[in-house]
């Protein structure tokens, strides 16, 4: 993957050269309630808080070798909320200094007619799946704990099953690029939740 | 016992000066520089005495002596009979009443005074009185030295240090005490630490001030009780602060001690012949050996305690599987065994209690007839029915497949 044209970059004020840092892992299912235990304890005092989403990903093929990729995100469980479209940069692992993978992030919200209108702009669905589990926040760091469900037939998002019997444990923070303080934070975040969850930097490309 | 002998021992000359009398006399007016405020002439600025004699005979100001002193030679002690016929004296000397005698503006001069409470200089004048009837060990004379007014000069400025450091150390201990005994129901626990971080940083000074190497050695003070009186004694009660009613054979041991008793001191000089029986080189060497087993000990607990914290997770089962985050990594970045219509990669979740699985799927892989009971997707073209089972479930393996797994292992056997 690499970074599209600019052009096709959507510039709205400032939200071009957000990063987003990210530490990666996994607990098991038996092990959620006390991760979710330990994380009520660690994060800011609110509501415990659920999602269930049903993520798109689009490709757009042009004349580059790697295609452009969006993401479409929708909730399934709550109603007239709008879409969330993201575009992800290429993942930056970096060196020991900095403890977070960095990529370029771009999020907008959208109306509900976004798979049309990236259908007729020439995306087409690439996969899609459901994700479903609990948000944390502790400052601007943002913790998903969540289960990752493959769905069996394309567009229903009813029958849907498992990936796997973990749930996949996501540290994020969305900063002006350059602000590399920030992954000392999550450094330290994810130091509280060993050895219940390892938390690292993962680079996507050795899973290929 | 050496050292009062030594000071307290007659001199050879001056048979003259051997007694002395420190009975009801005024002291001399001429003693000091007259018009002055007597109270606060500092006793250092006192005229230099003629013969300073031993410096046994030192002024103890204390009013309530340093528990610690202790009495070596009783040999001062005057008969009653000889402090009784005193009646027109003074019932004590108190110490704050020193200077107005020493200035020559004090009342008579107490048959009752301990010696301790007497500098040694007007000692000297008061011998030269001739008053017979309270006899004092001779002293021994010695010229005036420069070297001994500087040891006076540091004794009298140690002593006063000793005695503001333990005054403030009184003063906390009685508001502390205060405050436990009147304020224990609001009290509060901080305050109570902060009372003793002040008690203990006032001992810590008062430590110093005895260890600082301008301080002399203490104990080589003797002091000598002149009188013993088994009366009540009303100013020594008020000095006390209503502690020592009588300045008795009671108390007066205990009272004037300069040095621990001889069995605690036995026991002290044993420990440093000991000590010092060890030679350097050995002694470096159990230092060594010491801290060498501290060290180890150290280790040892640590590495204890390190596998008591692990050992405590270790019946925890496993919290997180590496190949799960990396498959469900995979998944999110790259839909990597979400699309049922693409070829997934062969990695399917390894997940614990399913072992095997993937070894009876290449068993099975062979087999052309799988049947893919269930299967979604029949309308992608399948590649294989390997790519079908890894795609499906992989808890939930169908049922077909195993039976024909069964039946593919049996085939050599059949042949």
């Amino acid at each position: 993957m690499e970074a599209p044209p600019v052009t096709m970059m959507p510039v709205t004020g400032g939200t071009i050269n957000m990063m987003e840092y990210l530490l990666q892992g996994s607990v098991l299912d038996h092990s959620l309630e006390s991760l979710i235990h330990r994380l009520r304890g660690l994060c800011d005092n609110m509501e415990p808080e659920t999602f269930l989403d049903h993520e798109m990903v689009f490709l757009l093929k042009g004349q580059q070798a790697s295609p452009f990729v969006l993401r479409a995100r929708r909730s399934m469980d709550r109603a007239g909320t709008p879409w969330h479209l993201r575009y992800l940069g290429q993942p930056e692992m970096g060196d020991k200094n900095r403890h977070a993978l960095v990529r370029n992030c771009v999020d907008i919200a959208t109306s509900e007619n976004l798979t049309d209108f990236l259908m007729e702009m020439g995306f087409r669905m690439d996969h899609e799946f459901v994700a479903k589990g609990h948000l944390f926040r502790k400052g601007i760091m943002k913790i998903m704990v969540y289960k990752i469900y493959r769905i069996l037939v394309p567009g229903n998002t009813d029958s849907i099953e498992a990936l796997s019997l973990s749930y996949l444990v996501e540290l994020s923070v969305v900063a002006p690029a350059g602000q590399d303080m920030v992954s000392d934070d999550m450094r330290n975040f994810a130091e509280q939740l060993k050895p219940l969850v390892h938390l690292e930097k993962i680079d996507p490309k050795r899973l290929m | 016992a050496q050292q009062s002998e030594r000071s307290i021992s007659p001199p050879a000359s001056g048979e003259k000066n051997g007694l002395r009398g420190c009975g009801a006399a005024r002291v001399p007016a001429d003693a000091t520089r007259p018009g002055r405020p007597p109270a606060r002439r500092p006793r250092s600025r006192l005229p230099a005495p003629p013969a300073p004699p031993a410096r046994v005979l030192r002024a103890q100001r204390c009013a309530r002596p340093a528990p610690h002193l202790r009495l070596r030679a009783l040999r001062g002690i005057t008969q009653p009979s000889a402090a009784a016929r005193a009646s027109e004296a003074d019932p004590l000397l108190t110490p704050d009443r020193l200077p107005q005698y020493r200035a020559g503006t004090g009342s008579r001069w107490a048959g009752q005074v301990p010696i301790s409470l007497i500098g040694g200089q007007n000692l000297q004048k008061l011998g030269n009185r001739k008053r017979k009837w309270l006899r004092l060990p001779r002293l021994p004379q010695c010229s005036p030295s420069l070297l001994v007014q500087r040891e006076e000069k540091q004794l009298e400025a140690s002593l006063d240090a000793l005695l503001s450091q333990v005054a403030d150390l009184k003063n906390s201990l009685g508001s502390f005490i205060y405050k436990l005994e009147n304020e224990y129901d609001r009290l509060t626990w901080p305050s109570v630490l902060d009372s003793f971080a002040l008690l203990s940083g006032q001992l810590n000074t008062l430590n110093k001030v005895l260890k600082h190497e301008k301080t002399p050695l203490f104990r080589n003070q003797v002091i000598i009780p002149l009188v013993l009186s088994p009366d009540r004694d009303e100013d020594l009660m008020r000095q006390t602060e209503g502690r020592v009613p009588v300045f008795s054979h009671e108390v007066v041991p205990d009272h004037l001690r300069t040095k621990p008793d001889p069995e605690v001191e036995e026991q002290e000089k044993q420990l440093t012949t000991d000590a010092a029986r060890i030679g350097a080189d050995a002694a470096q060497k159990q230092i060594q050996s010491l801290n060498k087993m501290c060290s180890n000990l150290l280790e040892k607990i640590s590495k204890e305690e390190r596998e008591s914290e692990s050992g405590g997770l270790r019946p925890n089962k496993q919290t997180f599987n590496p190949a799960d985050t990396n498959a469900l990594v995979a998944a999110v970045a790259f839909g990597k065994g979400l699309s049922n219509w693409r070829p997934s990669g062969s990695s399917g979740p390894g997940q614990p209690g399913q072992p095997g699985a993937g070894a009876i799927l290449a068993g099975a892989s062979g087999l052309q007839q799988v049947q893919m009971a269930g299967a979604p997707g029949q309308q992608q073209p399948m590649l294989s029915g390997v790519q079908m089972a890894q795609a499906g479930q992989p808890g939930k393996m169908p049922s077909g497949i195993k039976t024909n797994i069964k039946s593919a292992s049996m085939h050599p056997y059949q042949r």
